[in-house]
């Protein structure tokens, strides 16, 4: 026990010293943060938003009036068919159809989006959005005014920066276990470190265990630290709870560890550990969804991105942030995550080797 | 009567085994096609400083590594301290230290946070007073605080003996705890190395640079292509040549080389253009007498110079090959 502790507090200490993991864990993943974030509201374009059905409610007359206000928004007005079609030819980034909600005085909006220009019609989208919502927050009343539906974006309700940030964490989380942690050990194995602890007593599960333990911590840490960052510069939304959060976090980090050591088990050197680990992760940064949605990829890329790990990390982590999904809705998630670290670990112990061959 | 010699030999082998620390019996390791340890035994006595010298690729390290239970042998047996090395690995790993022919350590510690780490690693003691007779044990007492990266050479071998010895371990290990140090720093760690032994505990090493195998050791192996070719004492293994030393002296005129034959210890004789070379097992004997056949026979000595024996002329020897290719 007094020798994990030791080994645990060690594995620390080294990793805030070590100026490349900071750098890594914490300043990088806020720096695409704050990028992001400060890209987003500073909009130049106005975006092109067509409205149909805005007569059909008074609360409908009243937002598209309000839309048409913002220097945001350039808004044309026009038939259902005829504003989809401009969306179909790209002349608009969002359609917004209002039609009579359960009484006279509420409304309901679809929102439709273009399809071939995912990140711009996110951002509008996400703009339109805040923009509805705040009518439905200024209102007091009991019910909300106007009910959105978006039609085929999975991004129910958030605004860019609430579906950027869970992103980046799962991004972050990533990272420092298949980059991180796969090059530490990976020179650990070259320097001969491994081999000085096979002299000693300390058992390598238990050495591993010690890594596992502190990488985990680091990485709740790293996910307060950049929700912090978030909800201070870009009042970034969080509705889960916070437990939830760290669950997420642990189980996520878990399984991108256990894929970490795994690489490192099959890498020769630091050289091809750090190839390897960019090579699984980098693919799955732009397959799943971290920067913006993939339901608008082509057909067949969807089960590919269902194959990818990170999909379930970032889905799970923007579930339990912004959404406040409770733990048991997310099975599927925490699952796949789970099932994922068991293999890398069979896999990473299966062909783990103490030293390098000798060249 | 001398009881010594009615002892019977059987009874005298058994005493002597009694007192080793280590005896491994038959070792063997096999790389492919390359068997890199062929067949080795060694017996290593309590509180010794015991030597395996040879040259590059010998099968010093490998030979190491199996007693230290860091490689598995092919074949063989070891014993260390009543323990049965390769059953029982982990009883074996906190009887003994290692310092590894080549170890990084772990960058961004303190050297006492290293040997806390490490002595928490053996479930020993990791409070400040023994860190810091750690640290004194291998004079780094000023280096205390600084990190790894910041100690020369000479230093981080130090810091990986006091690592090594954070268990108090009955053997240590060293492999080639000297190489690539300057004549200064190995002398310092020889005394370091000496004072430990004082401290009790029993020492193997190894190296190829046979004058510190003459210096440090109690015992010395020579090792070549993964065998064991001698094994004695330094001087007992320079005796066995039967010739250590070597006269030499520049001489004006002639000297019967039947005479010189017969100095005392004297084993041959040459003289090519008046240079004289005399080999000799005992060297005050063959001067004391050189002198009185030089000053009967009225010839003149110059640039004597009486040269001794070394491990690597042991080596060669044995081998036929210089012990530094
Ligand atoms: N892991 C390994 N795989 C393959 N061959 C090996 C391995 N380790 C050692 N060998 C081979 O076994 C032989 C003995 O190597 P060893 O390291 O024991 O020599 P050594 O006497 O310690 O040499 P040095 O003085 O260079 O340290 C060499 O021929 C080496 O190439
Ligand atoms: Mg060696």
């Amino acid at each position: 026990m007094k020798a994990l502790r030791y080994m645990i507090v060690a594995n620390f200490k080294m990793t805030l010293r070590n100026r490349t993991a900071l750098f890594w864990n914490l300043a990088f993943p806020a720096i695409f943060i704050i990028l992001f974030g400060l890209l987003l509201t500073t909009e130049t374009d106005a975006f092109s938003v067509g409205v149909a059905g805005e007569s059909t409610t008074s609360i409908a007359r009243q937002v598209t009036s309000d839309l048409g206000n913002s220097s945001a928004f350039d808004v044309s007005l026009g038939s259902r068919e005829s504003q989809l079609e401009a969306l179909n030819e790209g002349e608009r980034s969002v359609v917004v159809i209002f039609s009579e909600g359960a009484t006279a005085q509420l409304a309901e909006a679809e929102v439709y989006y273009d399809q071939t220009d995912p990140q711009q019609a996110q951002i509008a989208l996400s703009a339109v959005q805040q923009f509805l919502n705040q009518v439905n927050v200024e209102s007091l009343g009991e019910q909300r005014p106007v009910t959105v539906s978006v039609q085929g974006v999975e991004s129910q309700g958030l605004r860019y920066i609430d579906y950027l940030v869970p992103g980046i964490l799962a991004m972050s989380i990533m990272n420092s276990g298949m980059i991180g942690l796969t090059t530490a050990f990976v020179s650990y194995r070259e320097k001969g470190i491994l081999r000085r602890i096979k002299a000693t007593p300390f058992p390598l599960s238990s050495f591993i265990f010690a890594r596992i333990v502190s990488q985990v911590v680091i990485a709740v840490f790293q996910a307060m630290v950049l929700i912090l960052l978030g909800m201070l510069l870009f009042d970034l939304q969080i509705d889960g709870s916070l437990f939830n959060v760290v669950i997420m976090v642990t189980v996520g980090s878990l399984a991108f560890l256990s894929l970490g050591f795994m690489i490192s088990s099959f890498a020769r050197n630091q050289e091809a550990a750090a190839s390897l680990g960019n090579a699984f992760s980098f693919p799955m940064l732009f397959l799943s969804g971290v920067f913006f949605p993939v339901d608008n990829a082509p057909a067949w890329l969807q089960p590919i991105t269902k194959l990818i790990p990170l999909t379930y990390l970032a889905d799970g982590l923007r579930n339990v942030m912004v959404r406040g999904e409770n733990l048991p809705a997310e099975w599927l998630n925490i699952g796949v995550l789970l099932l994922t670290c068991v293999i890398g670990l069979v896999l990473s112990v299966r062909y783990f080797r103490w030293e390098s061959a000798p060249a | 009567m001398d009881t010594a010699l009615t002892e019977s030999p059987p009874a005298r082998e058994a005493m002597l085994a009694g007192s080793y620390i280590i005896e491994a019996r038959g070792l063997v390791k096999r790389y492919g096609a390359t068997t890199a340890v062929d067949g080795v035994d060694v017996s290593v006595r309590q509180n010794e400083i015991f030597g395996i010298l040879g040259p590059n690729g010998a099968g010093k390290t490998t030979t190491l590594e199996m007693i230290e239970g860091l490689r598995d042998p092919d074949a063989g047996s070891i014993q260390l301290a009543g323990i049965d090395a390769l059953a029982n690995p982990i009883a074996l790993k906190k009887s003994i230290g290692v310092q590894l022919q080549s170890t990084a350590l772990f960058d961004y510690l303190t050297l006492a946070e290293l040997i806390e780490l490490f002595a928490a690693l053996y479930g020993a003691d990791t409070g400040p007073a023994r860190v810091d007779r750690l640290i004194g044990m291998v004079s780094l007492e000023d280096k205390r605080n600084a990190r790894v990266d910041q100690l020369s050479g000479g230093q981080k071998q130090r810091l990986s003996i006091a690592l090594a010895m954070v268990n108090d371990p009955m053997v240590l290990f060293l492999d080639e705890p000297t190489t690539g140090l300057d004549p200064q720093a190995r002398r310092n760690l020889w005394d370091v190395i000496r004072d430990l032994r004082e401290g009790g505990t029993t020492i193997v090493l190894t190296s190829h640079y046979m004058e510190e195998a003459e210096e440090l050791c109690d015992r010395v192996a020579v090792m070549d292509y993964g065998k064991i070719i001698a094994c004695d004492t330094p001087l007992a293994l320079v005796q066995s040549l039967g010739e250590s030393a070597t006269v030499r002296a520049r001489i004006e005129g002639r000297l019967d080389s039947n005479r010189l034959e017969r100095l005392r210890g004297a084993t041959g004789s040459a003289v090519n253009d008046g240079q004289l070379t005399i080999q000799t097992v005992d060297v005050p004997g063959t001067l004391a007498d050189l002198f009185a056949l030089a000053d009967e026979e009225g010839v003149r000595l110059d640039n004597l110079t009486t040269t001794s024996a070394t491990l690597e002329d042991v080596f060669l020897s044995y081998t036929g090959r210089s012990l530094r290719e």
